[in-house]
């Protein structure tokens, strides 16, 4: 069995049909088939018994190689360890909740102070947007725009061709 | 709940679970009460907590060596996963099994390790560290006991080319014995999600055994 060829109907199968016939026979090897895949195992047998059997000798093996990797036992004075560890981490977290208050307490204060700092470049901002709108004014673009209203709305095209191509009516 | 596992030594000084049969052990001893435990170690009961330790610690260690494949730090995330246990068992619900429940947190401790020594240089592929464990049996003969040798070799570096998460999904499996259901609860992801990973994970092992074929 060990060096079996395949067979010919193994070596008909389309690929998607072994992928299926796997999937399925590792559902089956974990007892995890429900009755509808189960029928549709058992049809893929009856059409591929060599394939279905292939897969579960395979699956098999597999396991069987799986077996062979070893855990070495744990080290001595594990326990010891893990009772230290989780003694330091119950007091790390004692020392953190004890501060949880005082550290609220200063998140606060620091984002009062930084929406303090922040107030005069908010203030700032409507200036700037205060300069940037009589700029606009200065330069006409304003008074162009309510004229082409006037004129019966505006018209961006045109409106655009006489601001950058310098076109006139 | 009773399914079986390898078995392990512990080093508690107490009677570890009776082996069946096939020198296996019962996944949970049914002689403890796992419940009260929890809620007494909730409580703060240190002595609560360390029976839980004793009863989970073997395979805690199992899983974590199988991930991280180091002793060292396998130990390091034995310790992570029971100090997190400590730290977030009032968050525990019994709605899954505790068992399940601290696979999880090994899980993310193992992970973590695994970034840590990423960024710390410390990759291990799957043939480093490999320690000649005994894959042999002294009655066999020296040829028998070589090829067991050279297959566990091979097992073992296959197993540390797999990603991460796919050894996590074979880990779980093939040796934790674990259903599919409770691997989703420990991966945080759907049974589908499951049920195609481990698909997967089985091909890829296969593919890195190249040739072995039965």
């Amino acid at each position: 069995m060990a060096d079996e060829p395949a067979s010919a109907t193994d070596m008909n199968a389309p690929l998607h049909e072994i992928d299926r016939i796997e999937r399925l026979v590792g559902l089956e090897a974990d007892g995890e088939l429900d009755e509808e895949r189960r029928r549709e195992l058992a049809a893929l047998e009856a059409r591929r018994p060599a394939e279905v059997e292939r897969a579960r000798r395979e699956l098999r093996h597999l396991r069987r190689m799986m077996r062979a990797d070893r855990v070495p036992p744990a080290p001595a004075g594990q326990r010891d360890r893990i009772l230290r560890r989780v003694r330091a981490a119950q007091a790390e977290d004692r020392a953190e909740r004890s501060l949880l208050p005082f550290v609220r307490l200063v998140t606060a204060a620091a984002a009062a102070l930084l929406l303090l700092a922040a107030w005069p470049a908010v203030v700032g901002g409507r200036a700037v947007r205060a300069d940037e709108r009589s700029l606009l004014d200065r330069r006409g673009v304003e008074d162009e725009l309510r004229a082409l209203e006037r004129d019966g709305g505006v018209d961006l095209v045109r409106f655009l061709e006489r601001r950058l191509l310098g076109r006139g009516d | 709940m009773s399914r079986s596992v390898e078995g392990g030594t512990g080093e508690t000084g107490k009677e570890p679970p009776s082996s069946n049969d096939q020198g296996v052990v019962p996944l949970v001893d049914e002689r403890v009460d796992e419940r009260s435990l929890i809620l007494r170690a909730r409580e703060g009961d240190e002595e609560a907590f360390l029976e839980l330790v004793d009863l989970y610690r073997e395979r805690i260690w199992r899983i974590a060596y199988r991930i991280v494949r180091d002793s060292e730090e396998a130990d390091d995330v034995v310790q992570d996963a029971f100090a997190r246990a400590s730290l977030h068992l009032r968050r525990f619900d019994f709605r899954a099994g505790f068992y399940t429940w601290l696979v999880s947190i090994t899980r993310n401790a193992a992970f973590d390790a695994l970034r840590s020594a990423r960024r710390r240089g410390r990759l291990r592929l799957g043939d480093e560290g490999f320690e000649q464990r005994p894959a042999t049996r002294e009655d066999d003969d020296p040829v028998r006991n070589a090829e067991r040798a050279e297959t566990a070799r091979k097992v073992h570096e296959a197993l540390g080319r797999l990603k991460e998460r796919d050894r996590m999904l074979l880990v779980l499996r093939e040796f934790e014995g674990m259903k599919y259901e409770e691997i989703a609860k420990v991966m945080g992801c759907a049974v589908g999600t499951v049920e195609s990973g481990i698909h997967r994970a089985r091909k890829k092992l296969k593919k890195l055994l190249g040739g072995e074929r039965p």
